[in-house]
């Protein structure tokens, strides 16, 4: 019976045999990054929360688009913020990379776009990090609730956003004050 | 009327018995190779034989390819964990080997053992 020990012991021996893909073949062949994200686009786009919209600069490269969010809900109702997206050629071993183009107030995204979501971290000790089991849709889905409930002042990466919530009642001005000034 | 038979040839096909039909981290069948088998195919055919990108790996069979080609089954098989999730086995190794820290089921999140 095959088991998987002596499957692997097999191959081991097999490796030194087995010939090398040759480079000429790269060009021709369709990564795997690319093969999946036909399919991710495909149902993100079918899926997509009423506050989002995506959009693709080159449609052949589906791996660099954009997504706005336009919360309807909350802190940030009635901005509107830009999401620039890359994935990698690892994916899906790897997360996407995702960077806030929009200046904002907010507990989990500093003033320079880096974003704080579980979802989107490669190695997490809890394992709710990247798994390759996630796909476009729940990362766009994730960035949407960064909104509303995963909007999260206790693990902050803008400190000083979630210390200016707790201890003032001004934090909702600051907030419109940023969607006002780069947010529209 | 009387049929005598002669002789018979039996035939028979085979399918794994997993609880979806496909690989969660690759999302292509399981009763098909993951990509990296699929890659391996087409790069064992390209001698004389042009390959469409894509092709599923069970209808190049090894004798009529001039390299080695990988079909579903014992090139490419499945493996169970012991929360009993199942995936490719290159697709679940390579996971595995990109995890630094704990390694981890990626449906269940419970931590990965193999089942033997």
């Amino acid at each position: 019976m095959l088991t998987l020990a002596s499957k692997l012991k097999r191959d081991d021996g097999l490796k030194g045999s087995r010939t090398a893909a040759t480079a000429s073949d790269s060009t021709r062949r369709v990564s795997v990054r690319d093969k999946l994200l036909v399919k991710e686009v495909a149902e993100l786009e079918a899926n997509l929360p009423c506050t989002c919209k995506v959009h693709f600069p080159d449609p052949n490269k589906l791996h660099c688009f954009q997504l706005t969010v336009t919360p309807d809900e909350g802190y940030y109702q009635g901005g509107k913020f830009q999401f620039e997206t890359e994935v990698p050629d690892a994916y899906n071993m790897v997360p996407p990379k995702v960077k806030c183009l929009t200046k904002i107030w907010h507990p989990n995204i500093t003033e320079t776009g880096e974003i704080c979501l579980s979802l989107l971290r490669e190695h997490s000790i809890d394992g709710t990090g990247w798994a390759p089991t996630r796909t476009l849709k729940d990362v766009v889905w994730g960035l949407n609730s960064l909104f509303t409930d995963l909007l999260n002042f206790d693990d902050p990466l803008n400190i000083e956003a979630a210390e200016h919530h707790l201890r003032d009642k001004d934090f909702r001005n600051k907030v419109d004050d940023y969607i006002k000034r780069y947010a529209r | 009327m009387k049929v005598k038979i002669k002789c018979w040839n039996g035939v028979a096909t085979w399918l794994w018995v997993a609880n979806d039909e496909n690989c969660g981290i690759c999302r292509m069948a399981f009763n098909g190779c993951c990509p990296d088998s699929l890659w391996e195919a087409e790069a064992g055919g390209s001698q004389g034989q042009e390959m469409e990108a894509g092709t599923v790996a069970h209808t190049c069979h090894p004798s009529t390819v001039g390299g080695q080609g990988k079909v579903p089954g014992d090139d490419c098989p499945l493996v169970w964990g012991q929360c009993s999730h199942c995936f490719h086995m290159h697709c679940i190794l390579k996971w595995l080997h990109a995890q630094q820290v704990q390694q981890h089921c990626p449906m269940c999140r419970q931590e990965w053992k193999f089942k033997e």
